[in-house]
């Protein structure tokens, strides 16, 4: 884990063996910047999730890398996972309907709809080297409207 | 993660799930859900009190148990969730679709 005055990142293999490391390293992270528990507990989900969509979807089992930045800025949390995967984007995976009944109900896509319902941005880019960026952002105060911090 | 089972008076099935239920861990209980209805085991109860967090990839196999219980007749009920994993339930959509009650008494009667 690294860490400076404004982030702390990690890079892991990209194993779902890793999930739990990962985890660990966003609560410590989270706690290190005075946040509370349930926000701590819906970045841990968001980010888990997010990396087991690139270690799964991603790199589809092959070998390869996640780098894990957390930051502050001002009042919102700054989420970013980067890998070298092929280019994929959650963000474009159908999310589970959940006004169909269960029997009908095709269980996918239930990663990045938590995702979506815990934090309050998720964007994806390929990077100019072609792996995948993710930023995800938790604001940490005030309303959610007019979020255009990374937009 | 760890799972124990027993089997109670009334012929349900009590499953102990302690620890975490990620992406990694989630087919361990997908196999002991499996192996439990591959038995006819249908009337299964999930002990989460235990159960320090569930993603996505630990919802999909108590979601497919659910629909396979439900398939035999029986059904799949979780009791003692703590406030995590109670939210992630709720924001996945899936309390809507188990019986989840707060303690092992409520969850072990009225099959």
């Amino acid at each position: 884990m690294k860490t400076n005055a404004s982030s702390v990142s990690l890079r892991v293999t990209a194993k779902l063996e890793n999930l739990a490391a990962i985890r660990r390293f966003v609560e410590e992270a989270a706690t290190t910047l005075s946040l509370d528990p349930a926000t701590v507990s819906d970045i841990v989900l968001a980010v888990d999730e997010a990396a087991s969509n690139i270690a799964t979807h991603g790199y589809q089992g092959q070998p390869g890398t996640i780098e894990i930045e957390v930051k502050r800025r001002g009042d919102a949390l700054l989420i970013r996972l980067r890998d070298h995967a092929p280019p994929f984007d959650p963000t474009s995976v159908p999310v589970s309907d959940l006004t169909v009944p269960l029997e009908q109900r095709a269980i996918g896509g239930m990663g990045i709809h938590l995702i979506r319902q815990v934090v309050d941005k998720v964007i994806h880019r390929i990077t100019p080297q072609g792996g995948n960026e993710l930023l995800l952002v938790k604001k940490l105060e005030g309303n959610r409207e007019n979020l255009d911090i990374c937009s | 993660m760890r799972i124990s089972t027993s089997v109670a008076e009334n012929g349900v099935v009590l499953l102990e799930v302690q620890g975490d239920v990620d992406a990694h861990t989630a087919p361990n209980l997908d196999k002991a859900l499996k192996d439990l209805l591959a038995q006819n085991h249908s009337r299964l109860v999930l002990d989460a009190s235990q159960l320090e967090y569930i993603s996505s990839a630990g919802l999909r196999v108590v979601l497919f148990a659910q629909q396979e219980a439900r398939q035999l007749g029986g059904e799949v009920r979780v009791f003692g969730l703590n406030a995590q994993v109670r939210r992630t339930f709720e924001i996945a959509g899936i309390d809507e679709l188990l019986h989840i009650s707060d303690t092992r008494q409520e969850a072990m009667q009225g099959w």
